[in-house]
């Protein structure tokens, strides 16, 4: 990506010349590719300075089987709700820029991934992390909570056809999609899915919008609060205890259950035990969904990274292997088996089968 | 041919390591360089490995398949037609009797037994008439087995991606 080519495309698109005074893409960032762009806008005494975000599919497409459309949309939707995004502010694809790939601009919204006090050692330490996991949690119940009717959002995410069956259906898509999509029969992950099919609960709270991947490193912090929620690629209408399965460490932060009793005052529901691990394995085999299908990308020329060799050709092995040990437990045990490390004071995975 | 292929590809490792790798600090270009260890130390393992392993794996299949091909024939008609299904994945040449075996034709081999396997798997799972209650479970138990057996050869192959992937 060059600067030049950059500004010559704003420049059309704000109808006003463009200079670009910082082209950055950020790292990590596997899936697609985002820039951060600084720009100066106009001319003269009018000139603006605009901090924007572009976001570009990768030649392959991508490694989430969702297209950027989607995301846009879901990101266009959200702006005027509650739950805070970046504003968006165009999306296109097929044109000489970055060589016909799709991609969005949204604005920059000032804060950062990350948030630096969280190691803070010592008693000073815990209330940061608490505060932090609070934060956390009152966001997700806001998505959670969100009428998602209201903001159109069923429009452009397939909504299940009832809350018993919130978990199913999102089950059978990514099965499909993995049946579309693997790079080589895996027999062992098919005898896995059978299990995992036959443990699917059915006692959803409610149908809500769940954003993905989520937590540090994904959301933009500033004050030790979210501004925004970023990357909403794998955003999708179903069973919330996923959106938990996908939080990447943040039950780790603070403790889980009392974490997890402030998520749902603020919800205003209560998560299902059973739900909350089957979550934790339908969330690993949906990341090796991702990881094994770029590899097509990989075999054809589209995306010859050497990172998209490594996870997509590793991913049914180590995560697949994992999970066939589990065949024939109960799913909680399944779980805790699966993920040690976050059960062992948490409510949602009783003490007594650990 | 010495130095051999292994032997190589460990000492492009190597300077990588000690002579490139400190001086990096780009992170799209660390990152890349961390993928590429994990990608050469998986070769380093599998040039070696990669031929008898995927023998061992297609004879192992070979024996999976033939035995749960008798068992289907031995029922209904019904099971007969998934029994010549697995007679056609069994029956294909794969190299002339003289040729070598090339790592390529054994991988495509193993692809198609793989496949057979696959739906003897589906076939299982979807039609619980298709063999006795006995059978069955027994047929599932010799598949599972097998899954570790293959995890136990392959182990090697994957353990080299540990660490970062990116």
């Amino acid at each position: 990506m060059e600067k030049a080519d950059v500004a010559t495309y704003f420049a059309g698109r704000f109808d006003a010349p463009v200079e670009i005074t910082g082209l950055r893409q950020t790292f990590p960032g596997m899936s697609r590719e985002t820039w951060m762009v600084g720009a100066e806008v106009g001319e003269g005494a009018s000139t603006k300075h605009r901090d924007l975000v572009l976001r570009i599919d990768l030649p392959s497409g991508g490694i989430v089987p969702v297209p950027l459309r989607t995301e846009w949309e879901v990101y266009r939707r959200l702006w005027p709700s509650p739950v805070p995004v970046a504003e968006p502010l165009w999306y296109d694809e097929g044109l000489p820029f970055a060589e016909g790939r799709a991609h969005m601009v949204r604005e920059l919204v000032d804060g950062s991934t990350s948030v630096p006090e969280i190691n803070t050692p010592g008693p000073e330490g815990d209330a940061i992390r608490r505060e932090i996991a609070f934060e956390h949690a009152e966001k997700l119940a806001l998505v959670h909570s969100l009428d998602w009717k209201k903001y159109g959002l069923d429009e452009v995410l397939s909504a299940p056809r009832s809350v018993a069956d919130a978990v199913r259906d999102d089950f059978e898509t990514w099965k499909r999609i993995w049946m579309e999509r693997k790079s080589a029969p895996f027999p062992e992950i098919t005898d896995v899915l059978y299990w995992l099919e036959e443990q699917i609960p059915t006692d959803s709270p409610r149908i809500s919008l769940i954003k993905g991947n989520n937590g540090i490193g994904e959301e933009i912090w500033r004050d030790r609060k979210i501004v925004a929620m970023s990357d909403w690629e794998l955003a999708a209408l179903g069973d919330p205890a996923q959106d938990w399965a996908f939080s990447q460490g943040m039950l780790s932060l603070w403790d889980p259950a009392e974490t997890l009793a402030h998520y749902e005052r603020v919800a205003g529901f209560k998560l299902s035990p059973r739900t909350m691990a089957f979550s934790q394995l339908f969330i690993a085999f949906k990341a090796m969904v991702c990881l094994n299908s770029a590899l097509a990308g990989f075999i054809d020329g589209r995306d010859r990274r050497p990172a998209t060799a490594v996870m997509g050709m590793s991913s049914p092995t180590n995560m697949g292997g994992r999970l066939v040990s589990l065949i024939g437990m109960d799913i909680e045990d399944a779980a805790a088996v699966f993920s040690p490390a976050r059960h062992g004071s948490s409510p949602y995975f009783r003490s007594e089968r650990a | 041919m010495r130095p051999s292929a292994s032997e190589l590809i460990d000492s492009i490792a190597e300077a990588l390591d000690t002579r490139v790798a400190p001086h990096v600090t780009d992170p799209w270009a660390a990152s890349t360089l961390r993928s590429i260890r994990g990608l050469l130390a998986h070769l380093s393992v599998r040039l070696d490995m990669e031929i008898p392993m995927l023998t061992a794996s297609n004879a192992d299949l070979r024996a999976l398949l033939s035995n749960a091909r008798a068992t289907l024939a031995s029922t209904s008609t019904s099971r007969i037609l998934h029994a010549q299904d697995l007679d056609g994945v069994l029956a294909r040449p794969w190299r002339l009797p003289d040729e070598m075996p090339t790592s390529a034709s054994l991988d495509e081999e193993n692809r198609a037994l793989n496949e057979g396997l696959e739906q003897l798997v589906r076939l299982l799972h979807d039609d619980a008439g298709a063999v006795d209650e006995g059978s069955r479970p027994a047929l599932l138990g010799e598949i599972r087995e097998y899954f570790g057996r293959l995890r136990e050869r392959e182990a090697p192959l994957w353990a080299v991606f540990s660490g970062p992937s990116f």
